[in-house]
């Protein structure tokens, strides 16, 4: 494993798409760390304070900072692209393989890379949290602090995920361009019979005290790899607004199970069906 | 002899393309192989399946004994297919230092394969600043980390300029004499004749012979000759019956022998006959044209 990983860091530290992307995220992470600091944030036109609307307490800082910095990850996502790409388009893979990289090894090494960034990503996330946390939350305290560490695994399995369809998809296609536009392409689609099926399925109906009722039932389109991943991390503004209210509402975490389950499945399927296809192709 | 490389009647089909047809060969240690076939004649498939790199449609082969190719074979071959790749961003040493990852060579095997080479001194300049000999050469170079049991190249003259022809094919030559088996894949038989032992001859996806070069040419020796009478030197010989075939080409008979004979022996017979020789050459076919002859009885 040492030595795959050892390959993997020869193979990328000094590509320009590796360090242009990897700059790009940290300085957007970092930038954002130091924003959620100010007191007060003009967006369009209006102040406002993350840290007063409670964005940055304890437990839903982390529901909060995950969501955010998953909105990044597309920047991980074109490394994983461009590095698996290369090995590809470069013939890189093929001379991998003649010299003595088994083709097991070779898709192992690139789990590992995608492991690792997921890690890497996930502890900046953390720090992120506890600093941000311990300087601005109203209350702390190690139980509070823990309370919803569900989404600091959940971030990571939401990376994992993520980055192993696109190593799938750059498998099955090799180039960068295709794979963006098809990546682009199944979102759409993913949209759409989302729409579709929602518009058909959810019915609305109102009680005997004329309340309206939003029955939702079992949707096959929360299990498309997009969605699952979107339904790892919640967004965290509803559940703010509930804590928020004067009367004093309150909010109980559930951590998503059918999405972490799907994600596990997800990942598998990728990771075994870009081994598959690359076992079976002719390079 | 041990050998180091058996096929029995690989197939790869490309759709409706039958590249390789049930080709059978083996290669003995220590030997520089000749691997030789026009454009199209499944070389390169053959190896690519040998490497791995292509899944084949039919047949078996065994690397040192073990069958298939596991990638534990494949550290002790050094092959080079097509063109040298390397990743284009990254130094010789640090392409090196890959290679020797992968291969499980150590570090200190990098600057002895550059100096082999002549790269040492460019060692820390990027891939992409290579003329074409010299990514070739660092493809050699690359092959010889892991001090291979089999250096396998394939086409490794295409397109250089005749310096880098010259240096590869001394380089070749040095590796050769270091005891190491080489399979030399060419369609240039001139370069396949001055470097190599053995040839296996593929055409069309079939191969053809799988011997040494001396066994080959060996077979038909044949003598050029003139003399004021054509005619009846031309009888006398085929009298004799020493002769398989005999021909009149641009004034000279080309006369091929059946076992082989002195040439000062039929000189004296021609005498005796009364026939005196203006022109007598032993020789033998080069490997071109018995490449050819092979390739035309198979048509």
């Amino acid at each position: 494993m040492k030595r795959l990983i050892r390959i993997e860091w020869l193979k990328n530290y000094s590509y320009f798409p590796v360090i242009l992307f990897s700059g790009i995220y940290f300085i957007l992470v970092i930038g954002f760390t130091l924003l959620c600091s100010l007191k007060s944030i003009p967006i369009l036109g209006i102040a406002v304070n993350i840290r007063d609307q409670g964005f940055l307490n304890f437990p839903q800082i982390w529901n909060f900072l995950t969501y955010i910095t998953a909105l990044l990850k597309l920047f991980l996502g074109l490394i994983i692209v461009f590095t698996i790409s290369n090995e590809f388009t470069a013939k890189m893979f093929k001379q991998n393989v003649i010299d003595g990289l088994s083709k097991k090894e070779f898709v192992i090494s690139k789990v590992l890379t995608i492991g690792l960034l997921s890690f890497i990503s996930t502890l900046v996330v953390f720090f992120m949290g506890i600093i941000l946390g311990l300087s601005f939350s109203d209350k702390t305290g190690i139980s509070l602090i823990f309370k919803e560490f569900y989404f600091i695994f959940g971030y990571f399995l939401k990376l994992f995920t993520f980055l192993s369809f696109l190593f799938f998809i750059t498998v099955l296609l090799k180039r960068v361009v295709f794979v963006f536009l098809s990546f682009f392409i199944w979102w759409i689609i993913e949209l759409i019979l989302l729409v579709v099926e929602y518009t058909t399925k959810v019915v609305e109906k109102y009680d005997s005290q004329g309340n309206r009722i939003t029955e939702i039932p079992f949707l096959i389109t929360d299990y498309l790899p997009l969605n699952v991943m979107s339904n790892l991390i919640d967004e965290p503004f509803q559940r703010i607004q509930l804590v928020n209210k004067l009367t004093g509402g309150s909010f109980e975490f559930k951590v998503p199970y059918d999405a972490v389950g799907a994600s596990i499945v997800y990942s598998t399927l990728f990771i075994l069906g870009s081994y598959w296809l690359i076992k079976r192709r002719d390079w | 002899m041990s050998v180091v490389l058996e096929v029995t009647n690989l197939s790869k089909r490309f759709g409706r393309l039958q590249a390789v047809n049930s080709i059978s060969f083996s290669v003995e240690k220590g030997n520089v192989y000749g691997l030789l076939g026009p454009n199209g004649s499944g070389k390169t498939t053959t190896l690519g399946i040998l490497l791995s790199t292509l899944n084949p449609s039919e047949g078996k082969w065994s690397w040192f004994g073990n069958p298939g190719t596991s990638s534990d074979d494949l550290k002790s071959i050094g092959a080079i297919i097509e063109h040298p790749n390397f990743y284009t961003y990254l130094s010789a040493e640090k392409n090196l230092k890959i290679v020797c990852e992968i291969k499980g060579a150590p570090y200190s095997r990098i600057d002895s394969v550059l100096k082999l080479v002549g790269l040492f001194d460019r060692r820390g300049d990027r891939f992409s600043s290579f003329s074409l000999g010299m990514k070739q050469r660092l493809a050699i170079a690359s092959a010889m980390l892991n001090e291979p049991k089999v250096l396998i190249l394939d086409e490794p003259t295409n397109g250089l300029d005749p310096e880098g022809i010259i240096q590869i094919r001394e380089i070749i030559k040095t590796i050769a004499s270091k005891g190491t088996t080489i399979i030399l894949a060419s369609h240039l038989l001139d370069e396949v004749e001055k470097v190599c032992s053995h040839v296996i001859i593929l055409k069309k996806g079939v191969s053809l012979y799988c011997g040494s070069v001396a066994g080959i040419t060996a077979k038909n020796g044949y003598f050029v000759l003139e003399a004021n009478n054509l005619k009846s030197l031309k009888n006398e010989l085929e009298v004799s019956g020493d002769f398989s075939e005999i021909k009149e080409d641009s004034g000279r008979i080309i006369a091929y022998m059946k076992s082989d004979l002195n040439a000062s022996e039929l000189n004296k017979k021609m005498m005796d006959k009364g026939i005196y020789l203006s022109h007598l050459s032993k020789e033998q076919e080069s490997l071109e044209e018995q490449f050819l002859d092979l390739v035309k009885q198979n048509q």
